[in-house]
């Protein structure tokens, strides 16, 4: 018996199930007689019933609307996507997209500031919040109808204008640190951030974690650029659910977000995938009596031929009571409480097929061996009849679901758009499951369930164990070490009270001084300087070059150096430089230009000139390289400090800030000696310096001209 | 009920629901207390309905009020035994034979007492006598293994378009739900009694590993699940709230299929239980149903009353755990059970102290001193039927020490018993409660869980409703009133998680 609904008010249409409803479902199980077959060969068919209308609209800008009524409740839902996240991030500032996704609401904006925020939202019982996914970022409201004007400013503000303050970085950062130290307190989170790694590659922006240094080179301005780049209305889909009229919804959304400039965003290529090799991982984990175990292997994305038979096989192999590894691991065996193998269908990339099990240490090899069997099987052995049919009667009985709230049918829509997929994926998919035979789910297996290269993951403690991981038969586990790698360069340093700011100017006003005054630091408006840089250990042994610097104020520079291999020659403006070898000639601009002139600010005359760009902090006194010496940190933006240590004359004795080495960042530290007066100013003529606490070089000052005069063309693009 | 009665109401329904979506006025959730329906059977099981016509979908949510603390000393988790028992099927599903296997599952049963009455000797037991009672132990489960059509009950759920199979055991109750197309109501109805009447705890010897892996899994694997479980336990020293509703792992060890099927009868009945449905489900069938189905469940005696009253904590109580992890923080304080009329006012308490990132404690700890990488606090557990916990958790930042951030939460939470809360926050508070229970409504399983809640703890679902007139009444007195109350140090149970040095 039937109730179908032929009129519409709304336009919404009718969905006829019947076509797929199942009258006759196989009875109870093989023994049971009577009362279970007799009501369930008596149930009706699935009636129809009207699916809300959902409306799309695009914006003169290029912003998508997803808009669908529900009244049952006055609440009203927003969902913002947008083509943003975290492979979008350069790699040495791993953590910077998720920044964004966390500091554009917790920071708010000028007009409704984080705090103030807060306060806002929850004394209305309203929410606003963002997020950042791997390719997709998210903006959300949800409150209740008589708020949703107020909330909605708020939404639009904090998308198109958040401010980013400084003090909401920093409390990010804290956060994100905290979460670093923490995160290999769990066995859980280890084994599933791990095996991601596995899965695509430790480096791999789909996988790759943050961490102390990448953080540590994060800095407010990278916050603004990013949203800069890629908050665009026509980089975002934009769903609303809930109580409300679609057309004066269509008319607010409209005002709020027309007047949004679109912008054209160039989205590099995607990171590349190569199929996961064979491989067998383990980590220790001391405290714990069960070993959790991740194996698999890059799966699909939902364009992939082999979706549906894949689907069908999800359910039998590892998807809820009926599936086999379900069966096998848990009911049969009772290794497991938790089990499970999933084909995911990725939305943008590739997902994995993983399988998980939670067992005893003493039962570690024996669940996987019996996974390894249970996947090895589904390639050789075709499911059988009934296993078959009982997949694809839940699979088209349960498919009702997928209508039961209004907002999720919009977003649905709206993340088919965003994805890439076609409009009509759910109208043919019951069609598409119920056409799958047994043999199109061994050629599917075949194709893509791989026991024989996969990586499998232990996080337990061997010793515990019931065999060696090596008697799985692929060679000896290879050790994971998930120590915390510790940040190269960080300092406890004191509040930047004013009592704190005024003692530490104190100090580098007396350095100053030691150094022959402001005035007389001033007028240095030139300098030329010639040396030996001795290094000593390089890949060939010690080595020294010739090394003759030239400066025209603080913003040209010329660099020659004389080596054995051939002459060097550097040459920086603001706006460019040019690097010169035997090799040829290269421009330098961008980040690379940007660092070399930060290497140039750690010199004591640049930084003694130019203390007002630098917040100075006063630490506690340290014997520094032999002398008793009073520390003091000059702080510069994001993560640009040097720590001078002042010499019992005021002089800078030594230095110790991050820098540049040859693969990556590395602590320099300098010590300064051999003083001389020099047109007034007192420059060090000796520098011995190491990095990582290793001694690296030593350069030896043999002339020093102050005020020389230099010609322009020494500092113009050098001739071929 | 003729079948043309029933097209007729059927009919009708079909119109009301095509008006409610032809865009009329906003929706009071207000009218839902008028919306649901309330069936009694003879045998005192009480169906709660919400009939909702747009989706041919319904859920469902069965509620006993039978938990941890209604367990016998030295057998801990019984009850989230028998929960997962009742996924194991029935005399008539789930079996292959079931004249022979009830028979192996009682040869089984008294070899498995053999068994433990020669392990218990200990030293004294006799070795070869115990090799050859697990030998014969072990061929018997093997013989009623063979009898088993395993897992045929959530085959059948899943494969009837079930979605959402599960449950859940706490301290005050098991909980069982799931959803289903409305077409399948009769199966449901079926399935859902017979779990109840005619349980067999099949596969019990097997399903005792399972729980041992889920008790790994939850407690002993983690290090706030060890944290967790320590610290309740030394919160309450005479009631049962201070016993772990996963069962201790010795308790588990020891467990026998007789004992469940023992909690089971003495425990289970229908004047023990209601079950809410939510969905397009119809009240005429589903009371004609109810009657057929769910009228055969025996009323039953239901659960002693507990009879131990949890003694006035006298002192400070401290659980430290020394390890390699990071530092983690749980404070406890004793607060009456959810009915009592001070409740309302702990309620917002909670709330203001600790809920969201305005609150007192994210303000202070998380945002300004930088103390916390995250604090909060609640009231709800372990749970509502008898005497509480007000709860404050807080992790430290990194390089915090964990004595500095326990000092900030007191000076937080002793604050408001000395200077209270601003009007301003409290009507926050009700604000955020309200819109809160208003989005609580959402979705058939939610409704479903929170109108058996309201039924079995606040003792009538009307109260769901009536909640809010209580949370208007609180006045910013009565929360500092009983944050003075609380926020002692003789009432506090501290559970942390100090990090070993050189970790």
């Amino acid at each position: 018996m039937t109730t179908t609904i032929k009129r519409t008010l709304t336009g919404a249409r009718p969905l006829l199930l019947a076509l797929f409803a199942v009258a006759l479902l196989p009875g109870a199980g093989a023994a049971a007689k009577g009362r279970y077959d007799k009501v369930i060969g008596g149930l009706p068919a699935l009636r129809d019933f009207q699916v809300p209308a959902v409306v799309r609209e695009e914006l003169p800008n290029g912003m998508v609307l997803y808009l669908v009524e529900d009244h049952d409740l006055p609440t009203v839902r927003l969902s913002a996507m947008i083509r943003a996240g975290r492979i979008y991030e350069p790699g040495a500032k791993t953590g910077l997209a998720d920044l964004v996704g966390e500091v554009m609401r917790t920071g708010g904006t000028e007009r409704y500031p984080g705090d103030k925020l807060d306060e806002l939202l929850e004394n209305m019982g309203a929410s606003v919040e963002t997020g950042m996914d791997e390719a997709s970022a998210s903006a959300s409201l949800r409150c209740l109808t008589e708020n949703f004007d107020e909330v909605l400013a708020i939404f639009v503000d904090v998308l198109r204008h958040p401010a980013f303050p400084q003090e909401k970085l920093d409390l990010a950062l804290t956060q994100a640190k905290s979460g670093i130290s923490r995160r290999n307190d769990d066995a859980s989170g280890i084994a599933n951030r791990e095996i991601q790694k596995l899965y695509y590659g430790a480096t791999s922006p789909y996988a790759r974690q943050p961490e102390y240094d990448t953080l540590a080179a994060i800095a407010q301005p990278d916050l603004v650029e990013f949203h800069k780049y890629f908050y665009h209305p026509n980089n975002l889909i934009l769903i609303a659910g809930g109580d409300f009229e679609t057309a004066a919804m269509k008319a607010k959304l409209a005002a709020a977000f027309g007047d949004w400039p679109r912008a054209e965003t160039f989205f590099p290529p995607d990171p590349l995938l190569s199929e996961t090799p064979m491989s067998v991982n383990y980590i220790e984990k001391a405290d714990v009596n069960q070993s959790k175990i991740r194996m698999g292997h890059l799966g699909i994305r939902w364009d992939d031929e082999y979706l549906f038979p894949l689907s069908v096989l999800n359910e039998i192999l590892g998807g809820g009571f009926s599936s086999r590894l379900f069966t096998e691991v848990r009911s049969k065996r009772e290794l497991a409480y938790g089990v499970w193998a999933w084909m995911i269908t990725g939305n943008h990339h590739r997902m994995p097929f993983t399988v998980g099990v939670d067992t005893k240490s003493e039962s570690t090899v024996e669940a996987i061996q019996l996974i390894m069997k249970e996947l090895e099987r589904v390639r050789v052995e075709p499911v059988t009849v009934e296993e078959l049919r009982r997949a694809k009667e839940g699979l088209k009985n349960s498919f009702v679901f997928n209508f039961s709230n209004p907002f999720s049918i919009a977003s649905r829509k709206a993340s088919y758009e965003f994805w890439g997929r076609p409009a009509d994926f759910l109208d043919t998919y019951l069609a598409k499951v119920d056409a799958v035979t047994a043999a199109d789910i061994l050629a599917a297996a075949q194709a893509r369930i791989h026991p024989d290269e996969m990586a499998i993951l232990v996080v337990g403690k061997a010793e515990d164990f019931d065999a060696p991981l090596s008697s799985l038969g692929f060679g000896e586990a290879s050790v994971i070490d998930i120590a915390i790698p510790e940040p190269k360069f960080e300092l406890a340093l004191p509040a930047e009270t004013p009592e704190n700011l005024a003692a530490g100017r104190a100090l580098m006003d007396k350095a100053v001084a030691a150094h022959g005054g402001a005035r007389a630091l001033a007028a240095v408006k030139s300098l030329r300087m010639a040396g030996d840089f001795a290094i000593k250990e390089s890949g060939m042994g010690p080595l020294t070059f010739g090394v003759v610097q030239q400066r025209l104020g603080d913003d040209r520079l010329r660099l020659e150096t004389t080596t054995p291999f051939g002459n060097m020659l550097q040459v920086l403006t603001p706006e460019v430089g040019w690097m010169k070898s035997p090799r040829g000639k290269q421009k330098i601009e961008g980040d690379d230009l940007a660092q070399m002139w930060r290497s140039e600010r750690s010199d004591v005359l640049y930084l003694l000139r130019h203390l007002d760009d630098y917040r100075a902090l006063p630490m506690a006194s340290e014997s520094c390289a032999g002398q008793e010496c009073a520390v003091v940190y000059l702080k510069g933006a994001g993560d640009e400090g040097y720590k001078l240590c002042l010499g019992p004359e005021g002089r800078i004795h030594a230095m110790e800030y991050k820098d540049q080495g040859q693969s990556g960042p590395v602590i320099n530290f300098t010590v300064l000696s051999e003083y001389q007066a020099t047109g007034g100013v007192q420059l060090p003529r000796k520098f011995v310096i190491s990095q990582d606490g290793k001694e690296f070089a030593t350069m030896t000052v043999k002339e020093m001209a102050v005020n020389p005069t230099l010609a322009a063309a020494l500092f113009e693009e050098p001739a071929d | 009920m003729s079948l043309r009665t029933g097209l007729a109401l059927r009919a009708a329904a079909a119109l009301l629901a095509l008006l409610a979506l032809g865009g009329q006025a906003s929706a009071s959730y207000e009218e839902l207390a008028n919306e649901v329906q309330e069936i009694v059977l003879d045998n005192g099981l009480k169906i709660l309905l919400l009939e909702r016509h747009d989706v041919p979908v319904f859920s469902f949510w069965t509620y006993v009020g039978v938990g941890g603390v209604d367990e016998d000393n030295g057998r801990s988790g019984i009850a989230h035994m028998f929960e997962h028992m009742a996924f194991k099927g029935t005399r008539e599903i789930g079996s292959l034979d079931i004249k022979r296997e009830l028979k192996a599952l009682e040869a089984l049963e008294e070899a498995y007492a053999a068994l433990q009455a020669e392990k218990l000797k200990g030293d004294a037991a006799d070795s070869a006598r115990l090799a050859s009672l697990q030998a014969h132990f072990e061929a018997l489960e093997a013989e009623a293994a063979s009898l088993v059509d395993t897992n045929a009950f959530g085959k059948l759920v899943e494969a009837h378009g079930g979605v959402g199979l599960n449950a859940m055991t706490s301290w005050d109750a098991t909980q069982y739900f799931y959803s289903l197309p409305s077409n399948k109501l009769e199966l449901w109805c079926l399935l859902e009694s017979d779990r109840f009447i005619n349980p067999v705890l099949r596969e019990f010897y097997k399903e005792k590993n399972v729980i041992l892996e889920e008790r790994n899994m939850r407690t002993e694997s983690q290090p706030q699940g060890r944290l967790f479980e320590q610290w309740v336990c030394t919160a309450y020293i005479g009631h049962p709230y201070g016993r772990p509703p996963i069962g201790y792992r010795s308790d588990i060890e020891l467990w026998s299929r007789r004992d469940a099927e023992d909690f089971y009868k003495r425990n289970y009945g229908a004047r023990n239980m209601v079950i809410a449905v939510v969905g397009d489900v119809y009240r005429a069938e589903l009371e004609s149903l109810a009657k057929k189905y769910f009228g055969q469940i025996p009323p039953g005696p239901g659960p002693q009353a507990i009879r131990t009253v949890e003694p006035q904590q006298l002192g400070e109580r401290r659980v430290v755990i020394e390890e390699a992890t990071q530092p983690f923080m749980f404070i406890g304080y004793h607060v009456p059970a959810r009915r009592h009329a001070d409740r309302p006012a702990i309620g917002a308490l909670a709330s203001i102290l600790g809920e969201g990132r305005s609150s007192r404690l994210y303000s202070r700890l998380v945002k300004a001193d930088q103390l916390a990488l995250w604090s909060g606090a609640f009231d709800g557990l372990p749970g509502d039927r008898y005497p509480a916990l007000l709860t404050l958790i807080a992790l430290p930042n990194k390089d915090v020490k964990v004595e500095d951030l326990e000092a900030a939460v007191y000076a937080e939470a002793e604050r408001i018993a000395t200077e209270g809360v601003t009007e301003s926050e409290l009507a926050g508070y009700k604000t955020r409660a309200r819109a809160q229970f208003i989005q609580g409504l959402d979705g058939n399983e939610n409704m479903a869980g929170q109108l058996c809640w309201a039924q079995m703890i606040l003792g009538d679902w009307r109260e769901l409703f009536k909640q809010l007139d209580a949370i208007a009444a609180v006045t910013a007195a009565d929360v500092q009133r009983v944050a003075g109350e609380i926020f002692r140090k003789s009432n506090r149970t501290v559970g942390l998680i100090q990090t070993t040095a050189g970790s």
